[in-house]
Protein backbone atom coordinates (compact mmCIF):
# COMPACT_ATOMS: atom_id res chain seq x y z
CA UNK A 1 0.00 0.00 0.00
CA UNK A 2 2.79 2.36 1.18
CA UNK A 3 5.24 2.02 -2.37
CA UNK A 4 1.32 2.29 -4.21
CA UNK A 5 0.86 5.62 -2.46
CA UNK A 6 4.76 6.75 -2.98
CA UNK A 7 4.99 5.11 -6.90
CA UNK A 8 0.91 7.42 -7.41
CA UNK A 9 2.72 10.45 -5.95
CA UNK A 10 5.94 10.53 -7.39
CA UNK A 11 4.11 10.20 -10.82
CA UNK A 12 1.67 12.73 -10.71
CA UNK A 13 4.51 14.78 -9.48
CA UNK A 14 6.59 14.38 -12.72
CA UNK A 15 3.44 15.22 -14.24
CA UNK A 16 2.23 17.93 -12.68
CA UNK A 17 5.86 19.42 -13.04
CA UNK A 18 6.16 18.71 -16.27
CA UNK A 19 2.38 20.48 -17.40
CA UNK A 20 4.32 23.77 -15.33
CA UNK A 21 6.53 23.88 -18.12
CA UNK A 22 2.90 23.97 -20.36
CA UNK A 23 1.39 28.01 -20.71
CA UNK A 24 -1.84 28.03 -19.03
CA UNK A 25 -3.51 28.81 -22.12
CA UNK A 26 -2.74 25.62 -23.84
CA UNK A 27 -3.46 23.88 -20.67
CA UNK A 28 -6.12 25.33 -20.40
CA UNK A 29 -7.37 24.53 -23.96
CA UNK A 30 -6.50 21.27 -23.47
CA UNK A 31 -8.82 20.53 -20.47
CA UNK A 32 -11.58 22.13 -22.21
CA UNK A 33 -11.32 19.78 -25.03
CA UNK A 34 -10.35 17.02 -22.78
CA UNK A 35 -13.85 17.62 -21.49
CA UNK A 36 -15.60 17.27 -24.09
CA UNK A 37 -13.84 14.09 -25.10
CA UNK A 38 -14.39 12.47 -21.39
CA UNK A 39 -17.92 13.31 -22.04
CA UNK A 40 -18.56 11.27 -25.40
CA UNK A 41 -16.12 8.43 -24.44
CA UNK A 42 -18.34 8.26 -21.22
CA UNK A 43 -21.40 8.46 -22.87
CA UNK A 44 -20.19 5.66 -25.06
CA UNK A 45 -19.28 3.01 -22.61
CA UNK A 46 -22.62 3.79 -20.77
CA UNK A 47 -23.94 2.72 -23.98
CA UNK A 48 -21.72 -0.57 -24.60
CA UNK A 49 -18.30 -0.97 -24.51
CA UNK A 50 -15.33 1.27 -26.55
CA UNK A 51 -12.38 0.14 -26.71
CA UNK A 52 -9.43 0.90 -24.38
CA UNK A 53 -6.16 1.71 -24.69
CA UNK A 54 -3.90 0.39 -23.16
CA UNK A 55 -0.57 -2.31 -21.89
CA UNK A 56 -2.86 -4.70 -20.70
CA UNK A 57 0.04 -6.42 -18.70
CA UNK A 58 0.36 -8.20 -15.46
CA UNK A 59 2.61 -8.87 -12.34
CA UNK A 60 5.77 -10.38 -14.24
CA UNK A 61 5.90 -13.90 -12.14
CA UNK A 62 9.75 -13.57 -11.67
CA UNK A 63 9.33 -10.38 -9.68
CA UNK A 64 8.03 -13.11 -7.20
CA UNK A 65 11.37 -14.81 -6.91
CA UNK A 66 12.49 -12.11 -5.28
CA UNK A 67 11.27 -12.41 -1.89
CA UNK A 68 8.34 -10.66 -0.71
CA UNK A 69 9.47 -7.23 0.20
CA UNK A 70 10.74 -6.40 -2.98
CA UNK A 71 8.01 -7.92 -4.85
CA UNK A 72 5.45 -6.21 -2.99
CA UNK A 73 7.78 -2.84 -3.34
CA UNK A 74 7.78 -3.49 -6.86
CA UNK A 75 4.39 -4.19 -7.42
CA UNK A 76 3.25 -1.41 -5.42
CA UNK A 77 5.23 1.26 -7.10
CA UNK A 78 3.92 -0.17 -10.20
CA UNK A 79 0.46 -0.40 -9.55
CA UNK A 80 0.60 3.24 -8.01
CA UNK A 81 2.14 4.63 -11.43
CA UNK A 82 -1.01 2.26 -13.32
CA UNK A 83 0.21 3.46 -17.19
CA UNK A 84 2.01 -0.21 -17.58
CA UNK A 85 -0.97 -2.29 -15.22
CA UNK A 86 -4.27 -3.47 -17.21
CA UNK A 87 -6.11 -0.30 -16.51
CA UNK A 88 -9.90 -1.97 -17.51
CA UNK A 89 -11.36 1.93 -17.27
CA UNK A 90 -11.03 5.01 -19.33
CA UNK A 91 -11.34 6.92 -16.49
CA UNK A 92 -8.09 6.10 -15.49
CA UNK A 93 -7.15 8.71 -18.05
CA UNK A 94 -8.07 11.43 -16.02
CA UNK A 95 -5.81 11.00 -13.55
CA UNK A 96 -2.59 11.80 -15.39
CA UNK A 97 -4.55 14.33 -17.62
CA UNK A 98 -5.49 16.02 -14.70
CA UNK A 99 -2.15 15.70 -12.57
CA UNK A 100 -0.47 17.05 -15.90
CA UNK A 101 -2.72 19.93 -16.81
CA UNK A 102 -2.63 21.31 -13.06
CA UNK A 103 0.60 22.37 -13.68
CA UNK A 104 1.50 21.84 -10.05
CA UNK A 105 3.21 18.85 -8.81
CA UNK A 106 1.79 19.46 -5.28
CA UNK A 107 -1.55 19.20 -7.04
CA UNK A 108 -0.65 16.15 -9.11
CA UNK A 109 0.88 14.25 -6.14
CA UNK A 110 -1.87 14.70 -3.95
CA UNK A 111 -4.34 13.56 -7.17
CA UNK A 112 -2.60 10.48 -7.90
CA UNK A 113 -1.67 9.76 -4.49
CA UNK A 114 -5.52 9.63 -3.69
CA UNK A 115 -5.48 6.85 -6.77
CA UNK A 116 -2.36 4.75 -5.80
CA UNK A 117 -4.21 4.66 -2.32
CA UNK A 118 -7.22 3.52 -3.11
CA UNK A 119 -5.56 0.73 -5.84
CA UNK A 120 -3.46 -0.19 -2.87
CA UNK A 121 -6.37 -0.48 -0.43
CA UNK A 122 -8.57 -2.35 -2.44
CA UNK A 123 -6.67 -5.40 -2.14
CA UNK A 124 -6.53 -5.04 1.49
CA UNK A 125 -10.46 -4.47 1.63
CA UNK A 126 -10.53 -7.80 -0.11
CA UNK A 127 -8.20 -10.00 2.16
CA UNK A 128 -10.43 -8.15 5.21
CA UNK A 129 -13.39 -9.17 3.60
CA UNK A 130 -12.52 -12.80 3.38
CA UNK A 131 -11.09 -12.69 7.05
CA UNK A 132 -13.86 -10.69 8.80
CA UNK A 133 -16.77 -11.52 6.67
CA UNK A 134 -20.85 -12.71 7.60
CA UNK A 135 -19.25 -16.67 6.46
CA UNK A 136 -15.57 -17.32 5.71
CA UNK A 137 -14.98 -16.90 1.97
CA UNK A 138 -12.16 -18.64 -0.09
CA UNK A 139 -10.22 -17.15 -2.80
CA UNK A 140 -12.01 -18.20 -5.34
CA UNK A 141 -15.16 -17.18 -3.86
CA UNK A 142 -14.00 -13.32 -3.65
CA UNK A 143 -12.61 -13.80 -7.34
CA UNK A 144 -15.96 -15.04 -8.89
CA UNK A 145 -17.55 -11.93 -7.02
CA UNK A 146 -15.32 -9.59 -7.97
CA UNK A 147 -15.76 -10.99 -11.64
CA UNK A 148 -19.78 -10.41 -11.55
CA UNK A 149 -19.49 -7.10 -10.64
CA UNK A 150 -17.40 -6.38 -13.72
CA UNK A 151 -20.68 -4.67 -15.39
CA UNK A 152 -21.93 -2.73 -12.66
CA UNK A 153 -18.18 -1.53 -12.53
CA UNK A 154 -17.99 -0.99 -16.22
CA UNK A 155 -21.38 1.64 -15.95
CA UNK A 156 -20.29 3.53 -12.47
CA UNK A 157 -16.83 4.54 -14.32
CA UNK A 158 -18.39 5.24 -17.55
CA UNK A 159 -21.19 7.55 -15.52
CA UNK A 160 -18.16 8.98 -13.48
CA UNK A 161 -16.27 9.68 -16.24
CA UNK A 162 -19.33 11.38 -17.84
CA UNK A 163 -19.63 13.28 -14.96
CA UNK A 164 -16.20 14.56 -14.37
CA UNK A 165 -16.23 15.78 -18.50
CA UNK A 166 -19.25 17.72 -17.26
CA UNK A 167 -17.87 19.23 -14.31
CA UNK A 168 -14.65 19.96 -16.21
CA UNK A 169 -16.38 21.18 -19.48
CA UNK A 170 -19.22 23.48 -16.90
CA UNK A 171 -16.24 24.60 -14.71
CA UNK A 172 -14.05 26.06 -18.06
CA UNK A 173 -16.85 27.60 -19.82
CA UNK A 174 -17.43 25.48 -22.85
CA UNK B 1 -25.13 -3.13 -0.71
CA UNK B 2 -23.05 -2.37 -3.47
CA UNK B 3 -25.42 -0.85 -5.97
CA UNK B 4 -26.71 1.00 -3.01
CA UNK B 5 -22.94 2.26 -2.66
CA UNK B 6 -22.79 2.79 -5.93
CA UNK B 7 -25.79 5.05 -6.46
CA UNK B 8 -24.71 7.55 -3.14
CA UNK B 9 -21.14 7.55 -4.70
CA UNK B 10 -22.62 8.88 -8.15
CA UNK B 11 -25.05 10.76 -6.56
CA UNK B 12 -22.05 12.32 -4.04
CA UNK B 13 -20.26 13.35 -7.53
CA UNK B 14 -23.19 14.97 -9.14
CA UNK B 15 -24.21 16.86 -6.17
CA UNK B 16 -20.74 18.12 -5.91
CA UNK B 17 -20.75 19.11 -9.46
CA UNK B 18 -24.29 20.73 -9.43
CA UNK B 19 -22.92 22.40 -6.57
CA UNK B 20 -19.93 24.11 -8.22
CA UNK B 21 -21.53 25.33 -11.18
CA UNK B 22 -24.22 27.33 -8.78
CA UNK B 23 -21.40 28.83 -6.60
CA UNK B 24 -19.34 29.89 -9.13
CA UNK B 25 -16.17 29.10 -7.77
CA UNK B 26 -16.54 25.97 -9.57
CA UNK B 27 -12.57 24.86 -9.77
CA UNK B 28 -11.83 23.86 -6.19
CA UNK B 29 -14.75 21.70 -6.50
CA UNK B 30 -13.64 20.21 -9.83
CA UNK B 31 -10.57 19.35 -8.55
CA UNK B 32 -12.96 17.29 -5.46
CA UNK B 33 -15.14 15.62 -8.25
CA UNK B 34 -11.32 14.65 -9.73
CA UNK B 35 -10.05 13.35 -6.77
CA UNK B 36 -13.33 11.08 -5.98
CA UNK B 37 -13.06 9.82 -9.61
CA UNK B 38 -9.19 8.91 -9.11
CA UNK B 39 -9.79 7.16 -6.17
CA UNK B 40 -13.12 5.34 -7.90
CA UNK B 41 -10.94 3.87 -10.32
CA UNK B 42 -8.36 2.55 -8.07
CA UNK B 43 -10.78 0.78 -6.34
CA UNK B 44 -12.62 -0.57 -9.57
CA UNK B 45 -9.91 -1.67 -10.69
CA UNK B 46 -10.12 -5.00 -8.28
CA UNK B 47 -12.59 -5.46 -10.81
CA UNK B 48 -10.69 -6.70 -13.88
CA UNK B 49 -9.74 -10.20 -14.52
Amino acid sequence: LAASVVGGAATGALLGTAGGLLAPAIRLATASLLGLVAMAIGASELAGKVPLLQCDRETPQPWMQHGALRWALRNGLTLGCGATTRLGFWLWYVIPASALLSGDARVGALLYAGYGTARGAAALLLLALMRFGQRPLGRDDVAIWVLEQRTLAQRLAAACLLTVGAAVAVTLGV
Amino acid sequence: VLRRAALGSLAAVAGVATGATQIGSAFPATWIVIGFAAMLVGLLQQTLP
